[in-house]
């Protein structure tokens, strides 16, 4: 199939009707510094993704580091610009937009990032850290944004009464509560989540989870949750983007990903998920890969997994043609030759069709061990 | 019997009422309030805590790394069997790197910016040993290799920023097997990265374990590493171990009402509409803590009893199928013998 | 490293021409007449104007500037009509002395801090000294502190010469190699005149190292600080290594960084010349005469010692952002952080 006949672009045609924001075939490139020969050192941040979020839905993306993932959510919030490509809020692109229009626009999306230390400015009291949206957009008189304030305070969980204080009176749970607060306190459309509970405790990741659930609910929020941990997404998304390198390799809903991986990518993320069972842990399996040797100018052909890849790695067509992302069923793509092939199942050895080497040598090829798993 | 009672062999690492304070402005803060601690050979122990546990105190207590403003006050720390407390910098020293070896949080400022990667994992050698420049490079190349360096020639003499953060910590535990340990401390080693490169690690520090029988102690707030690494669990709160019990015990069949409340947070996929169990409250001040359980407060159980507020928490311990329990609480007799009645191996 | 050379090289001849375009205009634009000086107030207007013609005073400005630069970078400075001698040789006497003087202070100042700045992690005691210490240091006048010093050294402890200069009277300066006193005699094997010169040294060089070593100690303190709380440092300790060990080598080489670009501020400033310091012990350096020129309106000298002292701080901060590269190889190897 070619490329304008596979899925995905026709997804992006009969988008529903709800559709809040489309990424239309992005591009992202850094263009290397110093050397005449500037190609070799271009990083290829993005290559052609494409995929689009509904109103009220989580979308994860989910991905190691260097997958894209920030990448991504910067230039849908426009902090970074896109090489090429087309992003679209509520059906209008978002690129071309004079900087009035653009403002209004930062209004409707708002973010939280990952670090609940360093996101929040030290000199200031949390209340003019979470007012500080509106001062910005001129909306309301003081004694109005005061009030706007202690709301989403409220909403949040943090007593109002403590808003004089500075963020470090506060714990890391409560630091990412106050940052979610600003990130609202404007009324968004579409929050962009960034490792929000990566850098929290265990039990406090419960909370905050909880309480973003919660608001979507309560205030029909859309969210863009970026993460590496499947379990998160597990919980808060309902549906599910894996990038590896700058590409889309697998997209579907939640309980899909999850239970039917087809991308081996996908399948090595999710072996790799910590179990909280010590019987099942001992009885799983986990696919690791060969330690990544680092190079941040990419892969010329062929898939981008292919050096890692349990069932690419010895294969011809792998090394040489690029998999396209390709509808496989309803609300589920994937871009891989063999989709499907590498799979965990309870009991079973675990079904690879290349050649493997049984004993690996010193910590630069696969482990494998025990038989399988449940996803 | 308890795990922390010494039977036929010996504990390689045994700590007992270790306390360490800190002095600061708002007044002292007790992290490690009297901790006993048993590591024997080749074992790979889990201590479980959140933020303000003290975990990373415990592990740098036990090392002689507290700096003033904090000390540790009191206690005993024997490795292989010679008292280490009250601290000589230069025995410490000796200890350091060779006998035990730590391994810290956070790759991306663990290392030294200025100087190759070559030759701080060769100044772990050359601290024990009278070894050449040159030996300790080559040293060095051999150690990137066992933890899985690809190029480990070429990359010796690569700067910190040249790595990855997984890569990063891969030196780390490199330089830490540099003099051949008897146990590894790796504080949190894991949390600063991917789960791809989470899973690489622990693979390593497993094969580490299995094929020079290092005792490993991995400090975590994630129970789901703790399930699939270690053989004996220490669950830590508010500067005290609360329970201790080997790991299928322990997820089978939590006593202390912190460590159930622990595992029921795990996020994990719930039904339409519902949320993920958080403990509610959050954990005590460490400067102010008086009488009575630091968890009572946020405790299911305890939350009311008089008891549990105002009188420090009993200790019980018993034998389980897989081994010795220990929890501090005044309700754990009856928890343990109804979890008993379900049979081993039976989820709680 | 060639390329991050380079580069750096490149700009700073950007920075001296640019300079030496804003000497030239400042001398022009000075009021006074330098032809008045030198034909005296009571010559003809014709012999000014003959005057003028010889100096090339009469052209267009653009061609004087490019006299100015082609003479100057063929080592033809001009002639000094109120001192009555080259400017070239003039200089090469008073140049090397402040040099000398510059230099030794900046030893002082910077040894000093280091010494300080470690000592106060370890000792509370020095850590109180250097706190108050460096106030006083950064307002106390350079030249009380000279007459302090020397009523204290010389006068009434006879520990150290007076105000005489570079040498006692009766010594012979060493042949001229460098034009560092100590520097030649060492290597000439006079070592009477090596003693004779350091000790003349001392008090100006401890009265100029005074300021700048108040400043540097508390940066590299500061620095030192931030450094110690590093976790690469703990890291470092848990290795095995001692305390004082991990502070010479992972504490300092990093604490260095920030203070460097500081220090060479400092460096150049020294080597400018202190007219305070020079005049008080009379040190022939180029201090006393600059201001000379200014009263004079010798703007030959002006211009000359205006682009020459360009050069030495561009220079110094040219060797600075080298080092730079050299020590922190963040900045040498921009390429190649992970994304």
């Amino acid at each position: 199939m070619s490329r304008k006949e596979t899925g995905l672009v026709q997804d992006i045609k009969t988008a529903r009707a709800d559709e809040l924001l489309a990424v239309e075939n992005v591009t992202k490139v850094f263009r290397g510094t110093g050397r005449l020969r500037s190609r070799d050192n271009d990083v290829v941040a993005l290559d052609d993704i494409s995929f689009e979020l509904g109103r009220g839905e989580t979308l994860a993306l989910v991905g190691e580091s260097g997958s894209g993932k920030t990448t991504a959510t910067r230039c849908i919030l426009r902090l970074i610009e896109p090489t090429s490509g087309e992003i679209r809020f509520e059906g209008k692109s978002i690129l071309g937009l004079a900087p009035s229009q653009l403002f209004n626009l930062r209004r409707r999306m708002q973010v939280v990032f990952q670090d609940p230390f360093a996101s929040l400015d030290p000199r200031m009291t949390i209340e003019k850290i979470v007012e500080e949206p509106l001062v910005v957009h001129r909306l309301g008189n003081a004694s109005e944004r005061h009030d706007r304030v202690k709301e989403i305070l409220e909403l949040v969980g943090i007593p109002a009464q403590h808003a004089n204080r500075k963020p470090q009176a506060f714990s890391g749970g409560q630091r990412q509560r106050i940052a979610i607060a600003r990130a609202l306190v404007l009324n968004p459309e579409l929050v962009v989540l960034d490792e929000p509970v990566t850098a929290l405790d265990m039990s406090i990741q419960a909370q905050v989870l909880n309480l973003l659930v919660d608001l979507q609910v309560r205030l029909g929020l859309t969210y863009l949750l970026v993460v590496h941990d499947l379990s998160v997404a597990e919980f808060a998304a309902h549906r599910i983007v894996v990038m590896y390198r700058g590409k889309l390799v697998e997209v579907g809903t939640t309980s899909r990903i999850l239970n039917r991986p087809l991308h081996p990518y996908t399948v090595v993320l999710l072996s790799a998920v910590p179990i909280a069972d010590p019987e099942l842990a001992a009885r799983s399996h986990r696919i690791l890969l060969n330690a990544d040797s680092f190079d941040g100018a990419g892969v010329a052909r062929g898939c981008p997994f292919r050096l890692r890849c349990p069932i690419g790695r010895e294969r011809s067509t792998c090394q040489e043609r690029q998999p396209e992302l390709a509808i496989l069923e309803e609300g589920h793509s994937v871009a891989c030759h063999f989709p499907g092939e590498l799979s965990l199942r309870a009991g079973e050895e675990v079904v690879v069709g290349a050649t493997l080497d049984p004993n690996p040598a010193h910590g630069t090829s696969l482990s494998q061990r025990g038989a399988g798993t449940d996803a | 019997m308890s795990h922390l009672v010494s039977n036929s062999e010996s504990p390689l690492l045994q700590v007992r009422s270790l306390k360490t304070e800190f002095s600061t402005p708002s007044g002292t803060v007790h992290a490690v309030r009297g901790v006993d601690l048993d590591v024997r050979g080749g074992e790979r122990v889990g201590i479980v805590g959140e933020s303000g546990s003290g975990k990373t105190a415990l592990a740098l207590s036990i090392l002689g790394l507290i700096d003033p403003p904090g000390r540790v006050v009191s206690g005993s720390i024997c490795l292989k069997g010679r008292e280490l407390w009250p601290f000589d910098e230069r025995r410490l020293n000796e200890v350091r790197g060779k006998e035990i070896a730590l391994v810290f949080q956070d790759p991306m400022t663990a290392l030294d910016p200025i100087q190759t990667i070559g030759r701080q994992i060769g100044e772990a050698l050359r601290s024990h040993s009278s070894m050449s420049r040159r030996k300790a490079r080559q040293s060095a190349i051999g150690l990137m290799q066992e933890v899985g360096i690809s190029s480990a020639a070429r990359r010796v003499d690569n700067y910190p920023h040249q790595y990855s953060g997984g890569m990063r910590q891969r030196v780390m535990i490199a330089v830490a097997l540099a003099n051949q340990p008897d146990l590894i401390i790796a504080d949190e080693p894991t949390t600063a990265l991917d789960v791809t490169s989470q899973a690489q690690i622990l693979d390593l520090l497993t094969q580490i374990c299995r094929d020079r029988g290092t005792a490993i102690v991995l400090i975590t707030h994630n129970l789901g590493i703790v399930a699939g690494f270690c053989d004996y669990v220490f669950v830590m709160y508010a500067g005290r171990i609360v329970e201790h019990s080997p790991v299928r015990e322990l997820f089978a069949h939590p006593v202390h009402p912190y460590t159930e409340a622990l595992l029921r947070s795990v996020p994990r996929s719930v039904a339409e509409g519902e949320s993920l169990y958080s403990i509610p409250g959050s954990p005590p001040d460490l400067a102010r803590l008086g009488r009575g359980c630091p968890f009572a407060p946020r405790c299911d159980r305890g939350r009311n009893e008089p008891r549990c507020a105002n009188e420090d928490p009993a200790t019980f311990e018993a034998m389980s199928t897989y081994g010795p329990v220990m929890a501090e609480c005044n309700f754990a007799e009856e928890r343990f013998a109804l979890v008993a009645q379900q049979g081993p191996g039976h989820p709680s | 490293m060639i390329r991050f050379a380079t580069g750096k090289i490149a700009s700073s001849l950007v920075t001296v021409l640019g300079a030496s375009i804003i000497a030239f205009i400042v001398m022009r634009v000075l009021p006074g007449s330098p032809v008045r000086l030198i034909v005296g107030a009571l010559a003809s207007q014709a012999e000014v104007n003959n005057t003028q013609r010889a100096l090339g005073l009469d052209q267009s400005v653009p061609v004087q500037y490019w006299d100015y630069i082609s003479n100057f970078v063929r080592g033809d400075w001009g002639f000094s009509y109120s001192v009555g001698e080259p400017v070239r040789s003039l200089l090469a006497t008073r140049f090397p002395a402040s040099l000398e003087l510059g230099c030794c202070a900046f030893l002082f100042a910077f040894g000093g801090a280091i010494v300080l700045a470690i000592l106060s992690l370890t000792s509370a005691w020095v850590e109180r000294f250097v706190r108050s210490f460096a106030f006083l240091g950064l307002g106390t006048p350079v030249f009380w502190l000279a007459l302090i010093l020397l009523v204290v050294f010389s006068q009434s402890l006879h520990l150290l010469p007076g105000p005489e200069g570079r040498l006692s009277l009766n010594v012979q300066p060493p042949p001229k190699i460098t034009g560092f006193y100590t520097i030649d005699s060492l290597v000439t094997g006079r070592f009477g005149t090596l003693w004779n010169a350091i000790e003349h040294l001392i008090l100006p060089a401890l009265c100029l190292a005074f300021a700048p070593f108040s400043f540097l100690v508390r940066l590299l303190r500061s620095n030192l600080l931030d450094v110690t709380r590093e976790p690469f440092m703990a890291v470092a300790r848990s290795k095995g290594v001692s305390r004082s060990l991990v502070i010479l080598r992972h504490g300092l080489p990093n604490a260095f960084l920030p203070t460097l670009t500081a220090s060479a501020l400092v460096f150049a400033e020294l080597l400018a010349g202190s007219v305070l310091v020079e005049t008080v012990f009379d040190w022939p350096g180029v201090g006393a005469l600059v201001v000379q020129s200014l009263e004079n309106k010798d703007y030959v000298v002006m211009q000359t010692f205006i682009l020459l002292s360009a050069i030495v701080y561009v220079t110094v901060n040219l060797i600075v952002d080298l080092l730079y590269g050299a020590i922190d190889p963040r900045i040498r190897l921009a390429r190649g952080t992970p994304p």
